[in-house]
């Protein structure tokens, strides 16, 4: 049986394996992420060796059937979110979610967890922009129950919020999939350089685009996301904020390469929304007072500056600069869901998030805060991690074009995600004559374990950033 | 002037309407009705571009667009639904 | 035709703004359901009765029903804080609708599905068109959709939306229960059948049995304990289990992701359309009804 289908089904089962059985949901749940895990490292590794595969689904091939494109930068998307879910697994089995307080069980994260799992890996593979629309839909509304999962009135408010901005955005893209369907007569992705063609198909990338950047939460059409990422409980932010915000991220560089430049106007706006995004996110993470929220707002900025990467690629040709918006996805996915890990333990510990009581003294800090301070380094961009890499090739590729102004904007991003990250780490990692004599450490977690790995994986991959590379060098093009 | 002018336009319509209500209407319930007639409004535009008028067929594909879209919606307005009511009994509370 | 065609549209755009605009809830969702039934109506003009029969069950029906409760449940509409917005975002959607209008009407898709559907559908096992789309050759969207709809039981389960206690609605509705049901469940079996050749399938059947449970379930005829809660949980999860197996069962026989065994087709289509109807069909009533809350204070 073929890696592919197993990826997409298997989570799918287990989702509904847990959720006859809440009893079997943990056991269930772990070794479904740990096998999807498996699958997507197999997955890689062939594909890594052997090139790009192309599956056409019932054996129907596109535009009537759906196809299956499983190449570089689709397996390197399943790789980061197997890491991510095997993260947050082991949080989660360590110490078990609350349940909006139905059944009090416990165990209603695994069914959404693993739908969210066996959508993301359905969207990655798919080649379809149809088939896209409708795993759009079983992310968001999975997603949505992973924000609603704690069950406080802010968290509802904010999952309501959250689900009818990801409708609008889902039907806007729909709307897209009509309208290129209305100028094509096809709706799989090689139809894309067809509809950067005509005017009528440039409207339908723009209504598309305009959808994801909902789901993104991209500047200026975030509203929703720093309120649904900050009630969230810590671990489902950090499945929230790490992975499903990357679909649609995912979604829209897969369309900027296969569109390429021609589609000019519309990489000018992302590129432009993506500079705001980060300059927007940046000035609320300096103002925030409570630490989730400011983790959350650091997210608007990071989504902005690898919108600005897609926004500024133009095309497969352009190898530098769409490599390093994957490689920033995969740093920003790993450092995040460590952030949020870290954060909930760090809460955990003091009973509160506000950033002006972190630096207590009869606390030292512990793995948490350790955790945190690695995936901040990454997340700033500086080496050796994963997100110098990223940056790195970012800038190099801008510099290669002459693109100063660019460069400009990405180095004043990268000062001001110090600059709110240093808000904290500074105040965390305080050691010395800050702390009492006596004071205690905190006790060891699961959770820590967790988002220390996720941190040590971000800065391993700065290190062996050869592999990803080599990955996406297998990219469908 | 053809029928499915007609339908383009009356879609056209509905899109506008659900857009106006969804910019200028914070009532839960209304919203979720507003992005309900977008959604139909979306459908009527697709089949009516799959509607051939010389031979008077639908293309099959776009009709299943829009039965998948309709299922979709009627799970995502459930679960909206069962959120606002959630919502508003917890704020008696 | 092109009266009625023009008739029907004002009607539907009509209902619309009523339905978004209308202060009084019960008038609005009323509108609203009319709009469904006239949508129904506009697709049967424009040669899609699967969708219409669809629409006005699912659609009109149980989105109408749903929006009934809701209604019930979150109270009078609160007067608007400001309607200062509300001329400049008419003229900004006027504008966007009047574009969109002409984008859709001035493209014409090539025909590039409608022969390769033509040419397959000898192969894909059943004759109606939609359905072959639906079950041959897009299975993956519909296993997909599917799967939304058991994410959106997940959820409802989750937050524990409060039961719906059946009220009396007068002497006529058991009798009308008695009759309406045992129909709907002659209906669902006919449309199921006749799918794989005429208009109908899985999600019309289910939604049509979907009904008559309902009604059951309104005029107090069918058990609603918890266990019974819980069966029609397992029913609504079992139509995505069922899929699944089958899509792996067809790539353990031909290799390939819900590529069915050659010949045998419809024997797979309509097994798998059986399981979806039951399982959409609790899910759609599991979605109406809600789950037990269970008060924790």
């Amino acid at each position: 049986m073929n890696e592919t289908s197993l990826l997409v089904s298997l989570p799918l089962i287990a989702a509904l394996v847990a959720a006859a059985w809440p009893r079997a949901a943990t056991i269930t749940g772990v070794i479904a992420t740990l096998g999807n895990a498996g699958l997507a490292v197999v997955l890689a590794i062939r594909i890594g060796q052997g090139g790009a595969e192309a599956e056409a689904l019932g054996g129907w091939a596109a535009p009537l059937g759906i196809g299956f494109a499983a190449d570089g930068l689709a397996a390197l998307m399943l790789v980061m979110t197997a890491l991510v879910g095997l993260g947050v697994s082991v949080q989660v089995a360590g110490a078990p979610l609350p349940d909006a307080g139905r059944t009090g069980q416990r165990t209603a994260f695994w069914p959404l967890w693993l739908a969210t799992l066996g959508a993301m890996n359905a969207l990655f593979l798919s080649a379809d922009l149809f088939n896209l629309y409708v795993t759009f839909e079983i992310l968001g509304l999975a997603a949505v129950g992973l924000t609603a999962l704690s069950g406080t009135r802010t968290a509802l408010r904010a999952a309501f919020d959250y689900l009818s901005a990801g409708l609008a955005g889902s039907l806007l893209l729909l709307l897209g999939v009509a309208l290129a369907y209305a100028t094509a007569g096809r709706v799989d992705l090689a139809v894309v350089p067809e509809l950067a063609g005509s005017h009528e198909g440039r409207v339908a990338l723009g209504l598309i685009f305009a959808g994801l950047a909902v789901k993104a939460a991209l500047f200026p059409l975030h509203f929703w996301m720093p309120a649904a990422h900050s009630s969230a409980a810590p671990e489902a932010s950090a499945l929230l904020s790490a992975l499903v915000v990357k679909a649609a991220i995912y979604v829209a560089l897969r369309l900027s390469i296969e569109g390429g430049a021609a589609v000019e106007l519309l990489r000018l706006v992302l590129a432009v929304a993506g500079a705001g995004a980060m300059l927007w996110g940046a000035w609320h993470a300096l103002r925030a007072d409570r630490l989730k929220l400011l983790v959350a707002h650091s997210t608007v900025a990071q989504v902005g500056l690898i919108a600005l990467a897609i926004g500024l690629t133009t095309g497969a040709r352009d190898g530098t600069i769409w490599r390093a918006a994957a490689l920033l996805m995969l740093s920003h996915a790993l450092a995040k869901a460590a952030m949020f890990l870290a954060v909930g333990r760090i809460t955990e510990e003091l009973g509160h998030d506000r950033i002006s009581g972190l630096n207590r003294e009869e606390l030292r800090p512990g793995a948490a805060e350790f955790a945190f301070a690695i995936a901040a380094i990454s997340l700033i961009g500086l080496p050796p991690t994963a997100g110098f890499v990223g940056k790195w090739l970012l800038l190099d590729g801008l510099i290669d074009r002459g693109a100063w102004p660019w460069v400009a904007l990405v180095l004043l991003g990268t000062v001001l995600s110090a600059a709110y990250l240093a808000r904290v780490v500074s105040r965390c990692l305080r050691g010395g004559p800050h702390v009492a004599p006596g004071a205690r450490r905190p006790a060891w977690r699961a959770g820590d374990a967790a988002a220390l790995g996720l941190a040590t994986a971000a800065l391993a991959l700065g290190l062996a950033s050869a592999l990803p590379l080599t990955l996406l060098d297998a990219t469908l093009t | 002037m053809t029928s499915d002018l007609v339908y383009h336009v009356a879609g056209a319509g509905l899109l506008a309407i659900a857009l106006w209500r969804l910019a200028t209407c914070r009532d839960t319930l209304r919203r979720i009705t507003a992005l309900n007639v977008l959604a139909i409004g979306i459908a009527m535009v697709l089949l009516a571009s799959g509607h051939d008028p010389a031979t008077g067929v639908t293309n099959p594909v776009p009709q299943a667009f829009v039965l998948t879209g309709i299922v979709v919606l009627v799970a995502v307005t459930a679960a909206l639904l069962a959120l606002a009511e959630r919502l508003e009994g917890s704020s008696d509370e | 035709m092109i009266a009625f065609d023009l008739a029907l549209a004002a009607g539907i755009l009509l209902c619309a703004v009523s339905a978004l605009t209308r202060r009084d809830r019960t008038a609005s969702v009323a509108a609203f359901m009319v709009l469904g039934l006239l949508v129904a109506l506009s697709w049967v003009r424009l040669a899609a009765p699967d969708v219409a029969l669809a629409e006005a069950a699912i659609g009109a029906g149980l989105t109408g029903a749903l929006f009934l409760r809701a209604a019930r449940r979150l109270g009078p509409l609160r007067p608007a804080a400001g309607r200062t917005l509300a001329v400049p975002a008419a003229l900004v959607a006027s504008g966007l609708g009047g574009g969109l209008a002409w984008v859709f009407a001035s493209a014409s898709p090539p025909a590039i599905y409608a022969p390769l559907v033509a040419a397959s559908l000898p192969e894909s096992g059943v004759s109606n068109p939609v359905t072959a789309v639906l079950l041959n050759f897009r299975a993956w969207d519909t296993l997909l959709e599917i799967a939304v709809l058991v994410v959106a039981l997940l959820v409802a389960n989750l937050l524990g939306s409060r039961r719906l206690v059946p009220v009396s609605l007068g002497e006529m509705t058991l009798p009308f229960a008695r009759i309406v049901a045992p129909i709907s469940i002659l209906l669902a079996g006919h449309l199921l059948w006749q799918g794989s050749s005429a208009p109908g399938g899985a999600f019309q059947a289910g939604a049509v049995l979907a009904g008559g449970l309902l009604a059951l379930v309104l005029a107090g005829l069918a058990p609603t304990g918890t266990l019974v809660v819980r069966g029609a949980l397992i029913a609504g999860l079992s139509g995505l289990a069922v899929f699944l197996i089958a899509a792996l069962g067809s790539e353990a026989l031909t290799g390939s992701l819900l590529g069915y065994p050659n010949r045998a087709e419809k024997v797979w289509i309509v097994a798998i359309e059986a399981a979806l109807t039951l399982s959409i069909a609790a899910t759609l009533c599991l979605l109406f009804t809600g789950f037990e809350k269970r008060k924790t204070s």
